[in-house]
């Protein structure tokens, strides 16, 4: 009875922490196997292209934790980023631009879920919705070509070096992020509501929870962060196109997933979704250095996600015979 | 004298890992026989009766069937020797019509290469069984459009159309109402008749009674008794169930009665569900709601919560006129739901213990961990909640401990007004009877108690004064201690508010 049932706590152990154990086996066979991984220059250039999709991700897990998605986040945080370097350029002060880009994220976040509150809409359709209509009115005033950011202050925001080249405020912003997120969830009611109200909704008004208002403070604060990530993207290139946030947010997606959130609500932690996160940035930049053909990337990476979801099927399974 | 008998289980073992779930279970059943099965929730019901319908290998002991040994039962030989399970939710195609529910997976084809369906066999095979049961069911209606009642018939008939000899009815009658169990009886009883055994799994003791030849009971895994069921009292079966007497199933404590403290006047809501109701309850007073399912009673109590829109009406708490307008309104003015439906209301399945009893009492912006972990062990103590640890998911619990874990949830808010809406649903006479214990404090605490319930005994058990409800409205009011020794009388006098065939 006793090896087995020690045998079964490893088991568990595995399948709780997997994500960092593959993220820890990524790290330990990249060093070994390229030179290059461990190389100043590719840290540097890792650590400046984690933090928007990791701050997108760290929103996207709150959202996926209330029990909604939102496909629109990316282009949410395009839309706030590239007015922001609009008004910048012409030359509104620094205070007033970081304003209208995060109040930017706010409504766009109130509106989507003001509309999926008020219709009762399923998220993944109304945010597929919206995100056209965000991305087409992107493309409409932008024409899809890169504007340059003429404010010197606007390119430091991401890409001031804290310790020596290596560790920029770009890096440190994320970290920040993570901290009062991980704590937030963790420690406060808005974080023990937000999981209530995606692990049975109905059970969380008849608790008390005025739960349509709290859907929309998540909203707010998920678009307040994609506003943050789209300012950092631009930040980062000194400047930008409407089509830097292909992609990003199922990307966020993804890594939200790897990292332990339950597409249905309820589950997750933002310590998995940084590790999700990293883990999916690690092997891109991995397979990168490996010169894998960027087109089989994209494959593997599926693959990777692929991966991740059955483990966690598996978990579930596991949790529920017991 | 064996030869009656269908099948026998004697010896049974299964442990899942370290938990020994059966001890030495046993089970006969006689053919053409309604056999009675009880135990409480986690006696291990379910396990005996999923390791005779092949779902679960025993560990040891011997199955017989129709006096041939079965050294290993399996969903296949379960299926070939006429194990037939329906189970305590349905698993119907809500869109599908009767027929092909019955014979989903096995339709019959007219070209079996290109799977087109032979509608005309269908039908009439369909019709066969249903005739059988005596349905009023056509074979062409869609299963969403029949009542909870006849759902379950079209289980029962697929069950029989797979040539099932002996079928486990598993809480059958939790979703019905007093008619539709009336029509599952006749049923059962014609399947009776017609050679059928059956097992009827149930924890309500007048269907026991009303139905059961024989009865089985099961306690903590192992085998109690067999008897007929005749020769039985309800307070004997309860004593073996529990496994020590149970004087008395309801408290009786002294208690004061003071002031009304709520008042409802013309209350109705927008579906015409509930039409200007209008009753009082009293400080320390439990005051229930009888009357048929679908009467407004759970329709009523959720308009007082907030959770449904009200159309019309004025409530008062302690002589003042509140607004509630949401659930949130209704628990800042004192109140508290505990719903019938604890999966998909009262809990939150995925999250802890912990969270679960404290999550309607979160005051401050930053959560005191340790504060909450000692809340949650004071009620998890005080409610006698079977827990491992606090910090696992709640779905991992018993009914009856999710139950409770409901209760410990509102107490934690220290609330003045416990709405209850079935509040024993589903739950064995152990936990059952620490429920009433526990309404009985809170009433002598000086709490307003509302309690809604199908189960006319447990009222006048519990309860001090009764409303009953017809078609939306209250039709009657029955001061319990009236009838203290007339209960037969009070509960014909209910039925008959219940039904209207009385007018006052």
């Amino acid at each position: 009875m006793k090896p087995s049932s020690k045998k079964l706590d490893l088991r568990t152990l595995f399948m709780n922490y997997s994500v960092y154990i593959v993220l820890i086996v990524l790290l330990a066979y990249f060093s070994i196997a390229n030179g290059d991984f461990l190389s100043t220059y590719n840290i540097e250039n890792f650590l400046q292209q984690v933090p928007p999709v990791g701050i997108l991700t760290v929103a996207y897990t709150m959202i996926l934790i209330c029990g909604y998605v939102d496909l629109s986040i990316g282009y949410v945080g395009m839309a706030a980023g590239m007015l922001g370097l609009y008004v910048a350029n012409h030359g509104v002060p620094a205070p007033f631009v970081l304003v209208i880009v995060l109040a930017t994220g706010a409504i766009l976040g109130t509106m989507n879920a003001l509309l999926i509150k008020k219709f009762d809409l399923p998220s993944f359709i109304l945010t597929l919705g919206s995100s056209y209509v965000i991305k087409g009115m992107l493309g409409f005033f932008t024409n899809e070509q890169f504007i340059g950011s003429d404010k010197e202050w606007y390119n430091a925001l991401a890409t001031t070096p804290i310790i020596g080249d290596i560790l920029k405020s770009n890096a440190l912003i994320f970290v920040a992020v993570i901290v009062i997120f991980a704590f937030v969830m963790k420690n406060t009611r808005f974080g023990k509501y937000t999981y209530a109200v995606g692990s049975n909704p109905e059970a969380a008004r008849l608790s008390g929870i005025d739960t349509d208002k709290h859907v929309i403070k998540v909203f707010i604060i998920e678009g307040m962060l994609a506003a943050v990530a789209g300012l950092l993207i631009i930040s980062n290139l000194q400047g930008g196109a409407s089509k830097d946030a292909n992609g990003l947010d199922l990307f966020a997606m993804a890594a939200a997933i790897m990292g332990g959130t339950s597409f249905s609500g309820g589950i997750g932690t933002i310590g998995g979704a940084v590790a999700g996160i990293l883990t999916l940035q690690v092997f891109k930049n991995g397979l990168t250095l490996m010169g894998v053909n960027s087109f089989l990337q994209d494959t593997v990476t599926g693959l990777v996600i692929i991966l991740a979801i059955i483990v966690d099927y598996i978990k579930r399974k596991t949790s529920s015979n017991t | 004298m064996a030869d009656d008998v269908l099948f026998s289980m004697t010896g049974i073992e299964k442990s899942f890992g370290p938990v020994h779930v059966l001890k030495g279970a046993k089970l006969e059943v006689k053919k053409g026989e309604i056999h009675a099965f009880m135990g409480e929730n986690g006696a291990g019901k379910s396990t005996l009766m999923n390791v005779l319908a092949g779902l679960l290998d025993k560990d040891a002991g011997k199955i017989v069937f129709d006096g041939k040994e079965i050294p290993r039962m399996t969903p296949k030989i379960a299926a070939e020797l006429g194990i037939g399970f329906v189970h305590q939710e349905l698993n119907l195609a809500e869109d599908l019509t009767v027929a092909e529910n019955i014979f989903i997976g096995r339709l019959p084809y007219k070209n079996a290469l290109l799977g087109i369906v032979d509608f005309k066999k269908l039908h009439e095979d369909a019709t066969y069984w249903l005739n059988m049961l005596g349905a009023n069911v056509k074979s062409t209606d869609l299963v969403s459009s029949l009542s909870t009642a006849n759902k379950q018939l079209v289980e029962i008939a697929k069950t029989l159309s797979l040539n099932a000899r002996v079928i486990i009815f598993d809480e059958p009658t939790t979703s019905l109402s007093d008619k539709d169990v009336e029509v599952l009886f006749i049923i059962i009883r014609r399947l009776k008749e017609k050679g059928f055994s059956s097992i009827y799994i149930s924890h309500r003791m007048k269907e026991i009674f009303e139905l059961g030849e024989r009865i089985t009971i099961m306690r903590d895994g192992e085998y109690i008794a067999t008897d007929e069921v005749k020769n039985l009292t309800e307070d004997q079966i309860i004593t073996m169930l529990v496994g020590r007497e149970v004087s008395d199933l309801y408290p009786k404590a002294d208690k004061k009665i003071g002031d009304i403290s709520f008042e409802v006047a013309g209350l109705s809501d927008k579906k015409g569900k509930v039409r200007d109701v209008s009753f009082n309850a009293k400080k320390g007073e439990v005051v229930g709601f009888s009357g048929l399912v679908g009467s407004g009673r759970t329709e009523t109590m959720r308009l007082l919560f907030g959770a449904d829109k009200m159309k019309s009406g004025e409530i008062k708490i302690n002589g003042t006129v509140v607004t509630l307008r949401t659930p949130t309104d209704a628990i800042k003015n004192g109140l508290s739901l505990l719903t019938e439906d604890r999966k998909h209301q009262g809990l939150a399945l995925g999250l802890s213990i912990n969270d679960n009893i404290n999550i309607a009492s979160l005051h401050d912006f930053v959560i005191h961990h340790k504060k909450l972990r000692e809340t949650s062990d004071k009620f998890v103590k005080e409610l006698n909640i079977k827990v491992s640890d606090i910090e696992n998911p709640v779905s991992s619990l018993s009914g009856g401990n999710q139950q409770k874990v409901v209760l410990g949830k509102w107490l934690n808010t220290d609330n003045d007004f416990y709405i209850f809406d079935e509040p024993t649903k589903g739950i064995d006479v152990g936990a059952k009877s620490e429920i009433y214990e526990i309404i009985s404090q809170l009433a002598q605490a000086g709490k307003t108690i509302l309690i809604v319930s199908s189960e006319i005994p447990e009222l006048l058990g519990i309860c001090d004064r009764l409303y009953v409800f017809h078609e939306g409205r209250i039709t009657g009011q029955v001061n319990v201690a009236d009838y203290a020794n007339q209960k037969e009388q009070a509960q014909e006098l209910i039925m008959k508010y219940a039904t209207a065939t009385h007018h006052d």
